[in-house]
């Protein structure tokens, strides 16, 4: 443990931020009383939902407030001076110096047709008139510091010729090349796959501490600032609402915001029957038109008259903790009880209780042709292998989670059992027939299977409103005669827990997760037997996020449908879902009831998975597995086991896993309905480490 | 709506268009006699309101007269009062501008659309021939057009469809190409709804914004093409008042010191045609503000 | 051991085109004594030390109330600052020794750290890093039984030490060797021992009449 006397005076301090948009309205404050300050080799986070102004407050950081933006009150002292009222040429030259900014998506810093190397390079060239074979040899020095496989390679590629978890440590390095003082990271890993985002995350820490430097991380995550962040701070309706070390908001979180999010959060630790999530009522107020007392009271349980009345401040609690709510002192989370809303119970369901499967999928096989390659396109290529040989079965009431990194092909495969992709071969039976090509298929059969979308955005057509559409397919598939179908409608708008009045809007004037269960009410108005769910939730916000899940557990037991439900984060798998089949390139490695696939033995990806996923409690232990290595074409795969190229596990075989470059894995039963597909036998795979402890302290 | 009021630039050019718009429809009394439609435009027997005086009286020894209170605007070589003749000549191009854009709509629209939705060898073989046409200059299909069929006012709405359509269509493609995409688009597929209705119903009114918008610059092409066949004497026969025809006359006597025929009709097009890309400018600024 | 590892790393500096009295008032409110003067790309410029900013009376002897005013508003950072040739500066790579020498020679208490051939600034080491590391290199932040002997300068003298100490397992934590200041001849050594008692650790030391012991003293933590 090194020590050195280095004051601690932060690098950045920002007090009672006020941040302006002018509109045609007049300006409206999307942030507001703002305070914080970040140390030397301190990382505070920044967490709240989407419209809290926590990205508003970065690009105020470095006054990127665009033409109709500003700063109207508050100042940020950076390194003694103040940043406000500079010109903009100095903080351009500040920008470049001493402050570096990562963004979501990494292309966006990326100049798409310049090489990596000269991109990087011209940092310091152009800023630090560096000669250039001395720039080469430190934008080297720094890929190989964010563990850039083959950095003396990439350096040559372009952008588009490495992968997204690769171009955004190409970011991060550039970001470092200047060795900058505060580092603002906006959601660097939100566009990420859980792999790879633990990964950067991994980096993010380490970094931290060898270039001493302050870091603002913002993200809309629990579990991803958990995992990286010395102090957090909560952000609601553009004010910040909780302010504590990160274990504190944790722990003892006091504000009944930050309560809310994190009781909203699915846990990892509960499966289906065991979690109950308590969505957030209500929704964020926009800044134009915020309450007059406490932003939050009208969605706070705990609100008393004085909570109406005026404005709170940010009041500290412990030298570390400050909150902004009255009542923080006698608020207790541990003894919170539920609010007087229903939340769903729902029960999980075994397939050996039901008859005989709804929905029947036997080696199926989806393939894309790609262009041809070459001059000319003359060369064949071979096929992309999105689904290769995939086989499940699901009964009546059952819903199956679908899981694995972005290209493994689950969306693929629920577009090929609906439909809309064509399979190149295997079967889909539904109830025992087999279903074709979807503009062969009866209206019967397309009546049976529906799907919910996952862009809320693009869920509905932007032109029409929500009665119309929701009336079209009652009017198509269940055949509602014209005078019924507003008041079919509406059934069905009250069965999504939407007022009448949401008849007659349009989109746009709907929040994301209003969207969304507008998108589950059209896909529910045929009374399918089967529903197909491609990442429902996954764009939507955590306390949304909930009550959309609880939805449509709720709709799925209620109508004893058979659910095929896709997601990326495992947590909302397992608190939805009965069994799970975990994807890798287009084949099922592990499928079987979600209560046991989370514990040893399990396949060694999705051992991987579950080490990856961002856990919203600093005090649950994770094991350390990282995937190496980037997926494999699925156009080529690897032969024999397709994970052979990254399995963390494949030590474990003898001669160093020669196998499994060699042979398929076979199937091993762990129970009737508990199948992995892996060379290891059942007893190595149980020996594994469980990859969660949940001990208290260290 | 309300908001494009405000927009300065939608105002300035809805009020260069409105101009010859009002002075079209009034410029005499035809609007309120029905009598005067089936005698056609040469009748004489309307009284003028706006126009002041009839296109085809010619007033004796006022040959190429400048701008006076008598006559506003000056009078042409035969003695026609210009202002009369602009006038009247606003409602052909007023009429065969849009009439010729609306068909290209249609016939480029569905064509960009079936080319968007279905992709793969439709897509191919229909861009393929509408980019063939792209490929001549459209002057040269209008020429060509005009010279097969004759000149008249429905041959030369013919050649500004035909000529306008490929345009079109390769904007409604790309358009079609982007919304097909959306969820919403699967989400009608999943339900089993026909081609044409995903086409015409969920995707073209998606699509509307930057059709109107290029509708609109399209109009000002037309109002523009119209003058060109008229200049090059394949617009309407005379002596119908046209401004093509007006500046053909007119540009002979320039340098004779007698401007304003040619000047005055050559300022009515620009008029119109810069009036009809503001209309155009202030529709996507607020179409991409409203984004 | 390097300048890198102990250096303060992202300094608070200070452009040449800035007033005196700004530079002033960072420094009070910062608590530090050395402000770097850096212009575009961090590149070194000057210095700012405590003496640059006090005032020669005599400079200001002939000038009235008013003028003093504006002559001090108008003091530029450039004007007051150690211009970079006169300026002492180290590098990240450097070990501290050799910076502890560059400070004793010139009696300065602190230096730039620069990278590259255009002196982009990239730390600031001072007296009390170097102090910082004496105390840890003696262990004061660890718990122990504090040992100082006087050896000969043989050799092997120090290596038999170590050899018992680490045969009973016990741990050294921290270890310094100096040359005696007042007898040239001899060196002496501090340890910093845990895992005994002071009579075992008495035990060992005389087993060998060569060690002079000059001081045993018990050390708890020290608060950081």
């Amino acid at each position: 443990m090194r020590e050195t006397s280095h004051s601690k005076q932060p690098v950045v301090r920002v007090e009672e931020l006020a941040i302006g948009y002018a509109t045609r309205q007049g300006l409206v404050r999307a942030v507001r009383d703002v305070s914080f300050e970040i140390r030397r080799g301190e990382t505070l986070g920044i967490v709240g939902e989407s419209g809290c102004g926590k990205s508003t407050v970065a690009y105020g950081l470095v006054n990127y407030l665009g033409k109709n933006g500003r700063i109207v009150h508050g100042d940020i002292i950076f390194q003694g001076q103040s940043l406000v009222g500079r010109s903009p040429e100095e903080l351009r030259r500040l920008r470049g110096d001493q402050i570096s900014m990562v963004y979501q998506d990494p292309m966006t810093s990326l100049n798409p047709v310049m090489p990596i190397g000269a991109q990087m390079a011209e940092v310091l060239t152009v800023h630090r008139k560096m000669a250039q074979d001395e720039a080469r040899r430190r934008c080297l020095a720094m890929l190989t510091k964010v563990a850039m496989p083959d950095p003396e390679a990439v350096l040559a590629r372009y952008p588009h010729q490495i992968s997204g978890g690769q171009q955004q440590r190409v970011v991060i390095a550039m970001a470092l090349l200047n060795d900058p003082a505060l580092l603002i990271m906006d959601e660097p890993t939100t566009a990420l796959d859980v792999t790879v985002e633990a990964a950067v995350l991994d980096l993010v820490v380490q970094l931290r501490k060898e270039f001493d430097t302050a870091i603002l991380f913002i993200s809309h995550n629990l579990g991803v600032v958990a995992r990286v962040c010395d102090r957090v701070a909560v952000m609601y309706a553009g004010e910040v609402v909780e302010l504590a070390p990160v274990r504190e908001i944790f722990a003892n979180p006091r504000h009944p915001y930050t309560q809310g999010l994190i009781r909203c959060v699915p846990k990892i630790a509960h499966t289906k029957g065991e979690s109950v999530l308590y969505p957030i009522p209500g929704r964020v107020p926009a800044p134009d038109s915020l309450p007059a007392g406490c932003t939050f009271e009208p969605r706070c349980q705990y609100a008393i008259e004085a909570c109406h009345q005026q404005r709170v401040a940010l009041a500290p609690l412990s030298p570390s903790h400050a909150s902004r709510c009255i009542r923080s002192h006698e608020i207790d989370a541990q003894a919170w009880l539920p609010p007087d809303v229903e939340v769903p119970s729902l029960t999980a369901v075994t397939s050996g209780a039901t008859d005989g499967p709804v929905l029947q999928v036997k080696a199926l096989n989806t393939y894309y042709k790609q262009g041809g390659g070459g001059i000319l396109g003359l060369t064949k290529r071979p096929p992309v292998r999105a689904v290769d040989g995939v086989s499940f079965s699901v009964a009546r009431g059952v819903t199956l989670g679908i899981v694995g990194e972005s290209g493994c092909g689950k969306s693929t495969l629920i577009k090929t059992v609906i439909g809309l992709e064509e399979r190149t071969a295997g079967t889909i039976e539904l109830m025992g027939v087999d279903i074709g090509k979807l503009s062969r298929r009866s209206l019967a059969t397309i009546r049976e299977m529906q799907m919910v979308f996952q862009n809320p955005d693009a869920t509905l057509n932007p032109s029409y409103a929500v009665g119309q559409q929701i009336a079209r397919p009652l009017r198509r598939l269940a055949g509602v005669p014209k005078a019924q179908v507003r008041a079919e409608v509406i059934k069905l708008l009250r069965a999504v827990k939407l007022d009448e009045y949401y008849y007659d809007r349009l989109p746009r004037q709907l929040s994301g997760g209003e969207k969304q269960r507008i998108g589950i009410a059209r896909a529910l108005a045929g009374q399918p037997d089967v529903i197909l769910c491609d990442e429902p939730v996954s764009a939507l916000d955590v306390s949304v996020q909930a009550a959309v899940l609880n939805l449509l557990g709720e709709l799925q037991q209620a109508n004893q449908m058979t659910m095929l439900f896709i997601a990326h984060d495992l947590s909302v798998v397992r608190t939805i879902t009965d069994y799970v089949a975990v994807m890798y390139l287009g084949r099922i490695v592990e499928i079987g009831p979600s209560s046991a696939i989370y514990a040893p033995p399990f396949h060694p990806y999705t051992e991987s998975l579950l080490a990856a996923v961002p856990v919203p409690d600093p005090t649950v232990k994770q094991a350390h597995i990282r995937l190496g290595g980037t997926p494999p074409s699925p156009a080529n795969p690897p032969s024999g086991c397709r994970f052979h190229t990254r399995c963390p596990r494949r030590s474990l075989l003898p001669a160093g896993g020669n196998i499994c470059t060699e042979e398929e894995p076979p199937w091993r039963d762990v129970a009737s309905d508990h199948q992995i597909a892996c060379h290891l036998t059942l007893e190595q795979l149980a020996a594994i480490e469980p990859v969660f402890s949940f001990g208290k302290e260290e | 709506m309300g908001v494009l009021l405000r927009s300065p630039i939608f105002m300035a050019g809805l009020l260069l268009v409105g101009f010859w718009v009002v002075v079209g429809i009034f410029a005499d009394d035809c609007v309120v006699r029905p009598n005067c439609w089936v005698g056609g435009a040469t009748s004489l027997q309307s009284t003028p309101w706006l126009a002041r005086y009839s296109p085809y009286e010619q007033f004796r020894g006022q040959i190429r007269k400048p701008p006076s209170m008598e006559h506003w605007l000056g009078t042409d070589s035969r003695g026609r009062d210009i202002w009369a003749r602009l006038a009247h000549g606003a409602r052909p191009i007023l009429t065969l501008a849009p009439l010729a854009v609306l068909l290209a709509l249609i016939v480029g629209g569905t064509l960009g659309l079936i080319a968007g939705y279905y992709g793969g060898l439709v897509d191919e073989v229909v861009m393929r021939i509408l980019d063939g046409m792209i490929a001549f200059p459209q002057i040269l299909i209008y020429l060509v057009i005009i010279a097969a069929l004759g000149a008249s006012a429905v041959n030369v709405v013919l050649a500004i469809t035909i000529a306008g359509a490929p345009g079109i269509a390769r904007l409604v493609r790309s358009l079609a190409l982007d919304i097909k995409t959306r969820d919403y688009i699967a989400a009608a597929e999943t339900r089993g709804d026909p081609p044409w209705y995903i086409m015409f119903v969920e995707i073209l009114p998606n699509a509307r914004g930057p059709i109107i918008v290029d509708a609109m610059l399209r109009v000002g092409y037309a109002v523009f093409a119209i003058g060109t066949l008229g200049f090059l004497g394949l617009g309407l026969p005379p002596p119908s008042p046209d401004w093509g025809s007006i500046v053909q006359v007119g540009r002979t006597a320039i340098q004779a010191g007698h401007p304003w025929e040619a000047l005055f009709g050559s300022l009515a097009i620009a008029m119109l045609v810069v009036g009809l890309n503001l209309i155009a400018d202030g529709l996507s600024e607020e179409l991409q503000r409203y984004r | 051991m390097l300048v890198k590892d102990y250096m303060l790393r992202h300094p608070v500096t200070i452009e040449p085109t800035k007033r005196a009295v700004e530079a002033r008032r960072i420094m009070t409110e910062q608590g530090i004594d050395f402000l770097p003067v850096v212009g575009d790309g961090r590149q070194l410029q000057g210095l700012i030390t405590p003496s640059c900013l006090e005032i020669s009376p005599e400079r200001l002897a002939s000038l009235d109330v008013w003028e003093i005013t504006r002559y001090l508003s108008n003091l530029t950072v450039a004007r007051v600052m150690v211009k970079r040739e006169a300026l002492h500066y180290t590098h990240p790579e450097t070990t501290l020794e050799d910076a502890a020498s560059l400070m004793i020679r010139h009696k300065i208490g602190g230096l730039p750290v620069v990278e590259g051939k255009d002196l982009v600034v990239v730390g600031m080491i001072t007296n009390a890093d170097l102090l910082t590391e004496l105390r840890n290199i003696l262990g004061a932040v660890e718990p122990g039984w504090r040992l100082t002997i006087r050896v000969p300068g043989n050799h092997g003298e120090l290596v038999q030490l170590t050899r018992e100490i680490s045969e009973r397992g016990w741990s050294i934590m921290a270890m310094g060797n100096v040359r005696a200041v007042r007898a040239p001849e001899h060196w002496d050594i501090v340890l910093k021992i845990w895992g005994c008692t002071r009579e075992e650790l008495l035990a060992v030391v005389e087993k060998n009449p060569t060690q002079e012991l000059l001081d045993l003293r018990e050390t708890t933590y020290v608060t950081r």
